[in-house]
């Protein structure tokens, strides 16, 4: 591919309004470097729920189905260095303490099933997860880039994947997203109290407690209470 | 929310302390932690571009220097032309008065810096202001392709002048950042603020030379 394809493809990553002629677009660019898949998503961090952070689903839907009923995000190597790296990297050079689980080789066994086998991945700042990752997949058994060719594929898609957070969040600034209550709810469970505990100091029932807790993890799209503090706190919606 | 202090020859005694403090974070930063560049016996970085050409912008919150960064116009010497020309291959080097080249970006990671609102996005703020302030119509410069999506999140419009390229693992890209009132607006939008971030105090020099300015 010749550069001038590469800043075509990052004009247009300016004029799509939703996230679907982006994928496919990206899609097309990516098979120009043997890769024939791609999801972009926030990584999940500690246990948290993949699916609901996923930006561009271009995986095989049964796969992906499979990987989320399955929370494979929690025991794949890939999945987990994505977040604990700024680098982009090849899936086999993720760290063997990461890739060498029987988890992560089960998983990574599985992928072949629907024609994965190799892949390429590129983690991004993201404002609203821990991090975001673009991570392309190759049906061949090592997929290979020259440096030229990294450097084409690193810049499309840290671009795209700006273009698509700033679609999905560009007028997402919520400070009322929690109530008082919830946001107080949750100050006092950053602080290491129990619901009963809050309960009392707040003077409200327990069952109470836990209502506002749901409600907060709910807004917040966590499976925790710890997750939707550290989230509230991110979006500074409290200041732990 | 901090506040942005504008920092040049002119007034750069009323700030001894909090200078001396942004050259030590800089050391901890890119020398200690990111090893760009060599270390300091004084524990203070310093390069060829901390002329009296360069306009600082020193972010304070509670008395201390959380973030902070370096605008130099890119008609003078500046990192990009004379360290990363290569990274213009598309575009070209920028050399105009009214384009800022922006490094040196530093934020103090225990100030939940990186937050949808946090001290980052607040630095930013202070930049498009300044930039439209005095007269700008660019900022930029090389930076991680990590934190591009950070411009974007806020609406702006970023121009690379060339590819990536990898310097010991990591990805860099040479971008600019198009100065508008409608970024301004965005990225006020973002934190949830309709006041102004900078503090000027001293004698401050237009960024542009007076017969330039429109």
């Amino acid at each position: 591919m010749i550069d001038a394809d590469v800043f075509a493809f990052l004009e247009r990553c300016d004029t799509y309004t939703s996230a679907g002629p982006l994928l496919d677009d990206l899609l097309q660019m990516a098979g120009n470097f043997g890769f024939n898949h791609l999801i972009l998503s926030g990584v999940p961090m500690g246990g948290q729920r993949l699916d609901p952070m996923v930006e561009l689903m271009g995986w095989p839907a049964d796969w992906f189905e499979r990987y989320c009923e399955r929370t494979y995000a929690t025991v794949d190597g890939v999945c987990i260095y994505s977040g604990q790296t700024t680098r982009p990297f090849y899936w086999h050079d993720v760290p063997e303490r990461l890739a060498g689980t029987e988890g992560s080789r089960r998983v990574a066994n599985e992928a072949t099933e629907f024609g994965i086998r190799s892949g390429f991945a590129v983690p991004f700042l993201s404002l609203n997860h821990w991090q975001s990752v673009v991570s392309f997949a190759s049906p061949s058994k090592d997929c290979k880039m020259s440096d030229r060719e990294k450097a084409q594929l690193v810049t499309m898609a840290t671009m795209a994947g700006a273009a698509v957070e700033a679609l999905v969040y560009q007028d997402e600034y919520r400070p009322n997203l929690l109530t008082d209550r919830e946001r107080e709810v949750l100050l006092w469970a950053g602080s290491g109290k129990t619901h009963s505990e809050i309960g009392k100091i707040l003077g409200i029932a327990e069952v109470t407690v836990k209502k506002h807790v749901t409600s907060a993890k709910e807004k917040l799209n966590v499976a925790t209470t710890v997750q939707a503090v550290i989230q509230a706190a991110r979006l500074r919606l409290i200041h732990p | 929310m901090i506040s942005v202090h504008v920092v040049q020859p002119g007034n750069r005694h009323l700030y001894e302390r909090e200078f001396d403090e942004f050259l030590r974070r800089r050391h901890d930063y890119f020398v200690t932690k990111k090893r760009w560049r060599p270390e300091s016996p004084d524990g203070r970085e310093i390069d060829q571009f901390d002329t009296d050409a360069a306009t600082y912008l020193l972010g304070i919150e509670e008395g201390q220097v959380v973030t902070s960064c370096r605008l130099i116009p890119t008609n003078l010497p500046h990192l990009v032309s004379e360290v990363f020309p290569n990274f213009c291959e598309a575009r070209g080097v920028p050399r105009r008065p009214d384009w800022a080249e922006w490094t040196r970006t530093f934020v103090a990671t225990e100030q939940h810096g990186l937050g949808r609102r946090g001290t980052l996005t607040q630095l930013c703020c202070a930049v498009m202001e300044y930039a439209l302030e005095e007269g700008l119509t660019a900022v930029g410069g090389i930076q991680e392709t990590y934190f591009l999506p950070q411009h974007k999140m806020l609406g702006w419009t970023v121009r690379p002048m060339g590819l990536a390229q990898e310097v010991n693992g990591e990805y860099y890209i040479v971008a600019y950042i198009d100065v508008t009132e409608e970024a301004l607006r965005r990225a006020r939008r973002v934190l949830g603020i309709d006041h102004s971030l900078l503090v000027r105090r001293g004698d401050q020099r237009p960024f542009l030379p007076l017969e330039r300015r429109a």
